[in-house]
C-alpha cells in the first residue's frame, strides 16, 4: 500500500508555484550587478521576510552558486539585519508591511523581490505575478538605480513592464 | 473566493484556526529540478498548483469564513456582533441596542452557551453563565485584522464549549498600523464614537501601537412604544507590542475596558413579587497577555502563551469579580512527508467572588476552578494534492464533570485546483457553567395566584448537578471555483445532541407565609436533532463590483424528555429557519465607494418570548476618499422600516426592545 502511494507521488510531482518562484529569484541574481565597493566574493545572502516564505522552497537555494558566489539563505529576517542582505524576498504574508520595509532598504544595495500585488508601484524592484498559468514579472528600474543596482538588459527584455 | 493574500493565510504569529485546520502543502523536492532552468525556460513552465498558498481556505476541511477588515469597514458595522452578520450561518439577533443573541446553528440566546469566542487566542467566553457578554468586549473594530468564523464543532482543538462554532477575532499587528489614525462618528443611534491609535517602531525589530476608544449608543424603542433603557457606553484603551527575534517573535498586549449598559430587568423574588428594575450593568475588565513563537522554517514551530485577566461585573441580577490565569503551549512539527502533527497543553485557573441578588442566588460565594487540557491532531497526506485526513482529539479535565474527550475525524478531497469536498465527524461537549452547579433563579412569580393554584406561587429553578451536554456532528462541504470571478461554498450538516440540560417541576410546597414554592429538579434528559444547509456565492462581477450572497436553512427539533412535569426545554425554537444576505460592494471611480447590504430573517416562534415576525433590512454606506489619508462616509442601517423587533430575552428577562432605523456620519483620518 505504501509503495503504491509513493509511486503515485513520484508521477504527480508537478512543479509547484513556490518552487518556480524560488528558481526565478536565483535567476534574477544572475542578471544583477551589485556596487563594486560592496562585498565581492563573500556569499550572496538571500533573505526572506515572513516565517514560511515560499513554503520552504527558498531554502533549496542554499549552497547554489550565482555569479561565482555561494548562495546563502536566511529566512524570517529581522529588519535590523536587512543591510546584510543582497536580495530580499518579501512573502505575500507580509503585504501590510511592504511600504514600511521598502522605506528601510530604499538606499541600501538590496534587490527587492516579491509576489505581493502591485509591488513595483509600491517602490519594489521586481514584482512576480501569474498570467495564463505562467509566472511573469515587472521591473522598477528607477528603484534599482536608486540603490545602485544594475540590472542586465537581458532581464529587462523579459519583463512585462519596466518602470523607468 | 476570498480576497487573495493575507486575509486567508495562516499567519504564524497568531493562533489562527486556519493554521491548525489547514497546512499548506509544500513540495520542496520539486523545486530542485526547476532551479536548473534558465529564465526563459522558467517563463514557460505551467504552474499547476496555481495559487495554492492563497487558496488555503479551499484546502480546509471545515465550514470556515473569514471576515476581513475591509469587509467590516465597508459594511458600516459599528460593533462586533453587527460585523459577525457578514459570515454565513451566523445568527445575530439584537435584543436591544446593547444586547445580542449571537449563535451558530441554533441554540441562540443572550447567553448562547455552545459558541466559543476568542480574541487573539484569549477566551472571552464567561464561565459564569456560559456565553459571551458582547457589550463588555471593548476591543475597537478599527483594531480587528480579521475574524475567522468556523461553523460546527472545533472542540478537538479549542476545547469544551466549541460545540456549534468558534469565532476567533484577530487584532492587527503593530507593524501594520505604524503612524497615527483618528476616527470619529456620530449619528442617530450611534451618538458618538471616537478612536485614536498611534503606532511607532522604537527599533527596527520592534513595533508598538497604543489605542483608546469611546463609544456612546442611544437607547432603542421599547416594544409597544416609549424609549428603551438600553443605552450603552464603552471605554477602552490598550497596547500591543511585537518584537521579531532571531528565530520567532514575541508579542505582549494588554488593555482595560469599561462598559455601562442600561437595562430594565424583570426581577422575581420569593415570597412571590415581580417588579421592573432599571439599572445600569457596569463591567470593568483588564487583561495582560504574552506570547512567544519560535522555530523558523517549515519543520517545527513552537508557541507559548500566557494571559491574566480580571473582571468586575455589577448588575441588579448579580455581582461577580473574577480573576483568570491561562497558560498554553503548542507545537507543530512535520514528521516525514505525510504527517503534520500539532499538539498542545493547557492550564487555566479561574477564581471568583459572587454576590447573590433577589433574582439569582449562588450556593458558594467564592469558588476557584482549574481546567487541564491536552490535544493532538495529525494531518495525514494520503495522496499528495488529492486526499488528506486529519485525526485529532482533545482531552480535558474540569472540576465539575472530570475527564472529557472530544475526537474529530476530517477528510478532504481535492479532485482539481478548482474543487474541493470534505467531510467531518466530531464529538463536542459543553461543560457546566458556574451558575449551573450550585445556583438558583426565580423563573416565574405569581403574587396574586396562578390560575392553576389558588394561592400565590413562585417557581424556582434550582441547578445543582447539570452534567455535560454532548453533540455528535456530521458535516459535509463542497467548494467550487467556477471561474476567476465566481466561487460557491456549500455545507450540509446533521447533528445529534444528547443529554441537553432540562428541569422537572416538583410538587408545590406550601410555605408558612401562605404561598406555594415550586422548585425544579435539574437533569440532562432532553435531546435535539438538527440538520441544515448553508450556501455562499461570491461573484466579482467586474473589477469594481463584487456581490456576496449567503443563505442558511436550519431545522432544529428539541425533544423535551417525556418525564413527569418536565418543563419545555429553553433551547426550543430560538432560531429562524431561513436567513438570507446579499451584499454589493461597488467602487465608483477611484474615490467613491458604495455598499448595500440586504438581509432577510424568517420568523421565530419562541415559547418564552413569543413570536418575532420575519423581517428584511437594508444597510447602505457611501464613502468618499476626500484626499490621501482622509475618508468620509455616510451610513444608514435598518433602512426599510422605522422600527422592528429581532429577538426577546429568555432566561434573564429585560423589557423587550425594537431596533430603530439609524444614520451616522464618519470620518477616518490617517497621517
Amino acid at each position: 500500500m505504501a509503495c503504491l502511494i509513493m509511486a503515485f507521488e513520484a508521477s504527480a510531482a508537478d512543479v509547484s508555484e513556490d518552487g518556480v518562484k524560488a528558481a526565478f529569484i536565483l535567476n534574477f541574481t544572475k542578471f544583477t550587478d551589485w556596487p563594486a565597493n560592496g562585498p565581492g566574493n563573500d556569499p550572496l545572502l538571500i533573505c526572506s521576510l515572513g516565517p514560511r516564505a515560499l513554503s520552504g522552497n527558498l531554502e533549496a537555494l542554499q549552497g547554489k552558486t550565482a555569479k561565482g558566489r555561494e548562495v546563502r539563505v536566511r529566512g524570517a529576517t529581522r529588519p535590523s539585519e536587512l543591510h546584510e542582505c543582497q536580495v530580499l524576498f518579501i512573502a505575500a504574508d507580509e503585504e501590510p508591511r511592504v511600504e514600511w520595509v521598502l522605506q528601510r532598504v530604499a538606499k541600501l544595495p538590496v534587490l527587492t523581490i516579491s509576489d505581493v500585488p502591485n509591488f513595483v508601484h509600491a517602490g519594489g524592484m521586481i514584482g512576480l505575478f501569474q498570467e495564463n498559468d505562467r509566472l511573469r514579472f515587472d521591473i522598477n528600474l528607477a528603484a534599482a538605480r536608486q540603490s545602485n543596482l544594475a540590472l542586465s538588459s537581458n532581464l529587462l527584455k523579459l519583463a512585462r513592464t519596466v518602470k523607468q | 473566493m476570498m480576497t487573495k493574500g493575507n486575509a486567508v493565510r495562516p499567519s504564524a504569529n497568531r493562533i489562527a484556526l486556519l493554521a491548525l485546520l489547514a497546512t499548506a502543502w509544500s513540495t520542496p523536492a520539486a523545486a530542485v529540478d526547476s532551479l536548473d532552468l534558465n529564465l526563459e525556460e522558467l517563463m514557460s513552465v505551467v504552474v499547476t498548483s496555481a495559487a495554492k498558498k492563497s487558496q488555503t481556505l479551499a484546502d480546509t476541511a471545515a465550514a470556515v469564513h473569514v471576515i476581513s477588515a475591509e469587509d467590516i469597514r465597508r459594511s458600516g458595522a459599528t460593533n462586533i456582533p453587527e460585523a459577525l452578520r457578514l459570515a454565513p450561518g451566523v445568527q445575530v439577533s439584537a435584543i436591544g441596542n446593547n444586547k445580542w443573541a449571537v449563535s451558530i446553528r441554533g441554540f441562540a440566546d443572550r447567553f448562547a452557551n455552545k459558541l466559543l469566542v476568542l480574541v487573539d487566542g484569549r477566551s472571552v467566553y464567561t464561565p459564569l453563565f456560559s456565553g459571551v457578554m458582547w457589550e463588555t468586549l471593548g476591543l475597537p473594530l478599527e483594531n480587528v485584522a480579521r475574524i475567522e468564523v468556523i461553523r460546527g464543532p472545533g472542540a478537538s482543538i479549542w476545547g469544551a464549549n466549541a460545540v456549534n462554532g468558534v469565532i476567533n477575532i484577530i487584532t492587527r499587528s503593530p507593524f501594520d498600523v505604524q503612524g497615527s489614525q483618528i476616527a470619529a462618528a456620530a449619528g442617530s443611534e450611534l451618538k458618538g464614537h471616537g478612536f485614536v491609535r498611534h503606532g511607532w517602531s522604537p527599533d527596527p525589530d520592534t513595533a508598538v501601537a497604543v489605542h483608546a476608544k469611546l463609544h456612546d449608543v442611544d437607547a432603542s424603542r421599547r416594544l409597544g412604544g416609549g424609549a428603551g433603557a438600553d443605552d450603552w457606553q464603552q471605554f477602552d484603551a490598550g497596547f500591543k507590542m511585537e518584537r521579531l527575534l532571531e528565530k520567532g517573535r514575541l508579542q505582549v498586549q494588554g488593555g482595560a475596558a469599561r462598559s455601562l449598559a442600561g437595562d430594565d430587568v424583570v426581577m422575581m423574588t420569593e415570597p412571590p413579587a415581580i417588579y421592573l428594575e432599571r439599572r445600569t450593568q457596569r463591567v470593568s475588565n483588564g487583561h495582560l497577555m504574552g506570547r512567544w513563537e519560535g522555530g523558523s522554517g517549515t519543520e517545527r514551530q513552537d508557541s507559548l502563551q500566557v494571559y491574566l485577566e480580571s473582571s468586575d461585573y455589577k448588575h441588579a441580577i448579580l455581582a461577580e469579580q473574577r480573576t483568570t490565569a491561562d497558560l498554553e503551549y503548542q507545537q507543530q512539527v512535520k514528521l516525514g512527508a505525510a504527517h503534520d502533527l500539532t499538539w498542545g497543553l493547557g492550564y487555566r485557573f479561574s477564581s471568583d467572588r459572587i454576590e447573590s441578588s433577589p433574582l439569582i442566588r449562588v450556593a458558594e460565594r467564592r469558588r476557584a476552578t482549574s481546567l487541564y487540557s491536552l490535544f493532538a491532531q495529525d494531518e495525514i497526506t494520503l495522496q499528495p494534492e488529492r486526499w488528506r485526513l486529519s485525526v485529532g482529539a482533545r482531552l480535558e479535565h474540569n472540576d465539575y464533570t472530570g475527564f472529557v474527550i472530544q475526537p474529530n475525524l476530517r477528510l478532504l478531497w481535492t479532485p482539481s485546483t478548482q474543487t474541493s469536498a470534505w467531510a467531518s465527524l466530531a464529538r463536542a461537549v459543553r461543560t457546566p457553567s458556574r451558575i449551573e452547579r450550585g445556583g438558583a433563579a426565580y423563573l416565574r412569580a405569581y403574587p396574586l395566584g396562578d390560575p392553576l393554584f389558588i394561592q400565590p406561587s413562585v417557581v424556582k429553578l434550582v441547578s445543582e448537578r447539570i452534567g455535560d451536554e454532548q453533540l455528535d456532528a456530521l458535516d459535509f462541504g463542497w467548494r467550487h471555483q467556477l471561474n476567476r470571478s465566481t466561487s460557491i461554498d456549500l455545507v450540509a450538516f446533521y447533528y445529534r445532541y444528547d443529554r441537553l440540560r432540562g428541569a422537572a417541576l416538583t410538587a408545590p410546597q406550601p410555605m408558612p407565609t401562605g404561598y406555594l414554592l415550586i422548585e425544579t429538579l435539574d437533569n440532562n434528559a432532553n435531546r435535539a436533532r438538527q440538520h441544515g444547509i448553508e450556501a455562499s456565492l461570491d461573484w466579482r462581477a467586474t473589477a469594481d463590483w463584487r456581490l456576496q450572497a449567503h443563505y442558511g436553512w436550519l431545522k432544529t427539533k428539541v425533544i423535551t424528555a417525556d418525564l413527569p412535569l418536565q418543563t419545555v426545554s429553553d433551547y426550543t425554537d430560538t432560531s429562524p429557519v431561513h436567513q438570507f444576505s446579499l451584499r454589493s460592494s461597488l467602487d465608483l471611480g477611484s474615490s467613491w465607494r458604495w455598499d448595500a447590504w440586504l438581509r432577510h430573517v424568517s420568523r421565530i416562534d419562541n415559547p418564552v418570548f413569543g413570536t418575532i415576525p420575519a423581517f428584511t433590512t437594508l444597510d447602505m454606506r457611501l464613502a468618499w476618499q476626500a484626499r490621501k489619508g482622509l475618508e468620509l462616509s455616510l451610513v444608514g442601517q435598518n433602512l426599510l422600516d422605522r422600527v422592528h423587533p429581532e429577538y426577546g430575552s429568555n432566561f434573564i428577562q429585560s423589557s423587550p426592545a425594537e431596533i430603530q432605523r439609524a444614520v451616522y456620519l464618519r470620518a477616518d483620518w490617517k497621517y
